[in-house]
């Protein structure tokens, strides 16, 4: 495709207006080749709006978007011999058996059949080729999905939520699919996901939008820094417990119900910083090492939305209230 | 037309692998065998009388038991049955894609849009092609059945050609029926609409408007009975061939041009 864009996606003041809805206000993205971009929203945020106008499937109200360098127009020639994507949920035709619905796509996007049963390999779709998509199950589909997005080898892919319905082996199998593709062939994948997990472990950048505007991106490495551990210290003496560990050589901060000291020394011995507040007359009530997660992170920022934040946090998810923002 | 011979062996094998050409094979052997079975009716002044009703409207619809009665018959049958069964099979084509969401597959490919729909176009006239052959050979085998008289090859000839030329007529008024399909994205939209051309075209038929209402001249031409349309004149050849453009014209557009935000 285009030599002369790095970017593999851009959009300027991308906008979309329903009536009197705005699903996405003046969108600004810009993803570099080889990137994983992960996509975050709430439903209803402007996620699919927005794949659909990069797809060509919705004109935008305002702005523009160009995939691979190519403008991307209503309903005209696009790059899309160099693009592959999955919206919403996979619809294969039902009617059709697996191995049918990829020859179909096949036949659509000028591709051998070669090329496709190297995908049904790939995704663990060969046991079910001669089965009709109707019968597949959630899981199966999924793979399907994914195969109808990958068979042709993109360069670019577009991923509307591509680890639903899949079981946790099915995840891991993605997740390292993706991982190769943009390794090896640096394949760019924009990835909108409700697993948050999932896109922690997988994205090298994250945008979050929100009300249809993209409120906050970060890269990987940023996310990793704002991912820093940290200990929260509970005392019955919070004013004293800050004045020891400030005489001991610690940076406590006021956090949550006590304090948050950063400190690698003490994220590294929290059994150092629990004997100093000991000896000093102030046991510490609680002690723990905490990581806000991108759950965590995302919940909060979103929170005027839908009162998300305010709620409790996901099983297993660290609380975002002892994180400095 | 990038991709046209694909976007059409796609369309076929979506069309083998259903139920509904079985569906619709059955739908189109009505015909042939209920107009067969007025002209056994007819045959025996006695027996319409024994049949009740049906011997009734044998006699309603047939003026006689012989070939030309019979072609006639057929000939209704390619235009208002024919109407219903193209846009059925419209309505499957182009909206099936929408019910089953599987439209989205169509939309971000090397092959155009275009193309897919002038695929689809012509996998409807296929299928509507074939259901005419299937008229018109049970046809052909009913009435050598039945040792229906009055043949002649000239009869033969001009009753084949007003048959399928009511259909022609008939395949030009249903491609608005296409567009139909994709601003309602689905069935029911064209369905809903072309029951309600098929109400219409026998009101405005009444009035003595039908030569300028474009679902009412089908069914004069074939000499439907009960109709007041007479024959069709060269303005309702045209009104025909505009709406069939412009259903056509439209549905290419719409594809072109429309949100496709489902």
């Amino acid at each position: 495709m285009s030599a002369s864009t790095s970017h593999a996606i851009q959009t300027y003041g991308l906008t979309r207006r329903y009536r009197d809805v705005l699903a996405v206000d003046r969108l600004d993205l810009c993803i570099e080749r080889g990137e994983i971009y992960g996509f975050l929203g709430l439903n209803g945020a402007g996620k699919t709006t927005t794949i659909r106008m990069l797809l060509g499937m919705i004109h935008p109200s305002g702005g523009r978007a160009a995939l691979l360098g190519a403008q991307v127009r209503r309903g005209g020639r696009g790059p899309w011999d160099h693009v592959g994507y999955l919206v919403e949920s996979p619809a294969p035709y039902p009617g059709l058996t697996v191995a049918e619905n990829l020859w179909a796509a096949a036949r659509l996007r000028g591709v051998d059949d070669a090329v496709v049963a190297r995908v049904v390999e790939r995704l663990g779709l060969a046991p079910y080729a001669s089965r009709k998509a109707r019968s597949l199950s959630q899981g199966n589909r999924q793979r399907l999905g994914l195969a109808l997005a990958l068979f042709h080898e993109p360069e670019l892919l577009i991923l509307d939520e591509p680890a639903n319905g899949l079981d946790p082996a099915g995840v891991v199998e993605v997740r390292e699919l993706l991982q190769a593709l943009a390794a090896d062939r640096g394949v760019t994948v924009l990835m909108s996901s409700h697993v948050l997990a999932e896109v922690d472990r997988l994205a090298t950048r994250i945008g979050i939008i929100h009300e249809g505007r993209l409120i906050e991106e970060m890269s990987a490495a940023e996310m990793e820094r704002r991912r820093a551990l940290r200990l929260v210290v509970e005392t019955r003496d919070t004013s004293a417990a800050r004045r020891v560990l400030r005489a001991a050589g610690y940076r406590p901060e006021p956090g949550g119900d006590g304090l948050v000291l950063r400190d690698a020394r003490a994220v590294a011995r929290p059994d150092d910083v629990a004997a100093t507040l000991a000896a000093a007359g102030h046991p510490p009530a609680r002690l723990a090492v905490e990581q806000e997660d991108l759950e965590a992170h995302f919940l909060r920022l979103t929170a005027g939305g839908r009162g998300a934040a305010g709620g409790d946090p996901a099983p297993g998810v660290t609380t975002g209230r002892a994180v400095a923002s | 037309m990038t991709g046209f011979s694909a976007a059409l062996r796609v369309e076929v094998l979506k069309v083998r692998r259903s139920a509904a050409p079985l569906l619709t094979a059955l739908a189109f052997s009505i015909a042939p065998l209920v107009g067969g079975l007025f002209m056994y009716i007819l045959a025996d002044p006695d027996r319409a009388r024994r049949m009740g009703i049906i011997g009734q409207k044998a006699q309603i619809v047939g003026s006689g038991s012989d070939w030309p009665a019979y072609f006639a018959i057929l000939s209704q049958a390619a235009t208002i049955g024919g109407f219903i069964l193209f846009a059925f099979v419209v309505a499957w084509v182009f909206g099936r894609e929408f019910s089953d969401g599987t439209v989205r597959y169509l939309l971000a490919l090397p092959a155009s849009r275009s193309a897919i729909i002038g695929a689809k176009f012509v996998v409807v006239a296929l299928w509507c092609a074939a259901g005419m052959l299937l008229i018109t050979a049970l046809g052909f085998a009913v009435g050598a059945a039945l040792d229906l008289p009055g043949w002649s090859p000239a009869v033969a000839w001009h009753g084949v050609w007003q048959m399928w030329a009511g259909a022609a007529l008939t395949l030009l008024v249903v491609t608005p029926v296409a567009l139909l399909a994709g601003v309602g994205r689905g069935y029911l939209a064209p369905l809903g609409f072309a029951m309600l051309m098929l109400i219409m075209a026998q009101i405005v038929g009444v009035t003595g408007r039908g030569a300028y209402f474009p679902w009412s001249i089908p069914a004069p031409f074939a000499q439907a009975a009960g109709s007041a349309g007479g024959d069709v004149t060269t303005i309702g050849f045209a009104v025909v061939a505009v709406t069939g453009v412009a259903g056509a014209a439209g549905t290419f557009a719409w594809w072109l041009y429309a949100d496709f935000s489902r």
